[in-house]
């Protein structure tokens, strides 16, 4: 920086050299006494155990390893299943859906025969503020004859499935379900 | 004497870092959350993000305040503040734009390096050990460069969509800057009212040795995350 006047006094060159050594020297000692610890759960020099920060850092990457949320919990709804058989006419299109509280999970697997379907897996809220005429989309297949997965609701409401028969023949639509909904049911006419 | 100031830097030091370490800088889950359900343009919501990322981003500050920390008249800052605009800008664009993904731990552990850098060279260090100081202008450039690497990888981390992306990503560009101003603002009200004090010029020094540990703590917390990954 020589350009400038009021510039502070330059350190010798001997200062230059300890002031160096001492930044790496204080960077290395945080390094390993408490940021190692406290991202990373890494101890090696077994102070970041003593000051507690090792758990909080081996906490970070343990959660970061599993899935998020509950693994169990209990349902204080009735478990419930069903087997429904939907008939869709040619170029028709309906909705089925299952009330769900928020966190509740459902298993489903549901099969077309007699030929494709356009869907999307998706739910509106029941309860809550939500900005009008708010749903989330889960999925959306063009063309498909088959579905099987586990949902947890993101909300309280109805969440299902729209379906759209592509063909000009009669499609039957057999969906499995169970879980913890209080209801399933078609939507609309 | 000479013990007693070694151990003063190295207290000074230990307890600023202390304080500043420990966050992770990346995009909140939350916002997040928000972008992977919205497809399409978001203008508003990238300006936001990328004003939120350079302003709660302390690599980016510390480098800025290493860059200014000795220019005094507003000329040379928005020289300097540009350069770096324009480094980081073009990579941030172009990175983005040509789906570059570089490993976002080794681009901080540079940004980090770059901090270290800048305040080695405030202490007139390349001067005083090897007798030449690389070009100023050009290193804000280089390292310029370097942060716009960090900044595309932060966007890319949001999974953005390729609806509206150019869109999104010129938004957020422009949000960095104004974050960057808005952070450069408020650096310049802290230095201009240090500077005035009979003392600046004896912390100075000190200043920026605590500005190169916290560059190096910043380097190898990246470096320890690129090994551990």
């Amino acid at each position: 920086m020589t350009t400038d006047v009021s510039q502070a006094a330059s350190m010798t060159r001997k200062q230059l050299i300890v002031s160096t050594v001492v930044a790496i020297a204080v960077a290395a000692l945080v390094l390993f006494v408490v940021v190692l610890p406290a991202e990373y759960g890494q101890d090696p020099t077994r102070i970041g155990r003593l000051i507690g920060l090792q758990q909080m850092g081996e906490a970070k990457v343990t959660a970061e390893a599993q899935v998020g949320g509950e693994i169990a919990h209990a349902h204080d709804r009735k478990y419930r299943t069903a087997t429904i058989e939907i008939n869709v006419k040619p170029k028709e299109e309906l909705e089925y859906k299952a009330v769900l509280a928020k966190g509740e999970p459902l298993l489903y697997a549901w099969k077309a025969a007699g030929g494709s379907v356009y869907f999307e897996f998706h739910g509106e809220p029941t309860e809550g503020k939500w900005p009008k005429g708010y749903f989330r989309s889960y999925e959306i297949q063009e063309k498909s004859d088959a579905a099987q997965g586990s949902f947890t609701a993101p909300f309280t409401g109805q969440h299902g499935w729209y379906w759209r028969n592509l063909t000009e023949e009669p499609v039957t639509i057999t969906l499995e379900v169970a879980g913890y909904y209080t209801k399933i049911s078609r939507i609309g006419s | 004497m000479r013990a007693a100031w070694v151990a003063r830097v190295f207290l000074a030091s230990a307890l600023c870092l202390l304080g500043g370490v420990a966050f992770a800088h990346g995009v909140g889950e939350a916002d997040q959350q928000f972008l992977t359900n919205s497809a399409g343009a978001q203008v508003m919501p990238f300006i936001y993000l990328g004003a939120k990322h350079m302003v709660t981003g302390y690599d980016h500050l510390l480098f800025l305040v290493g860059v200014i920390f000795f220019l005094y008249r507003l000329k040379d800052v928005a020289l300097y503040v540009t350069l770096f605009a324009v480094g980081h800008s073009v990579t941030l664009l172009s990175g983005v734009l040509g789906g570059l993904h570089v490993n976002a731990f080794l681009i901080d552990a540079i940004i980090g390096l770059s901090v270290a850098y800048k305040a080695f060279d405030n202490l007139d260090g390349f001067q005083t050990l090897f007798g030449f100081e690389p070009p100023q202008k050009a290193a804000v450039l280089i390292f310029g460069f370097f942060h716009g690497f960090g900044l595309a990888t932060k966007l890319q981390e949001l999974s953005l969509s390729q609806e509206g992306l150019v869109t999104n990503m010129v938004a957020f560009n422009v949000g960095v800057e104004i974050g960057q101003f808005l952070a450069l603002g408020a650096i310049l009200i802290v230095m201009n009212y240090w500077r005035r004090t009979a003392s600046f010029l004896r912390h100075a020094n000190v200043a920026n040795v605590l500005l190169m540990t916290a560059g190096f703590v910043l380097t190898g917390y990246q470096l320890a995350g690129y090994v551990m990954e």
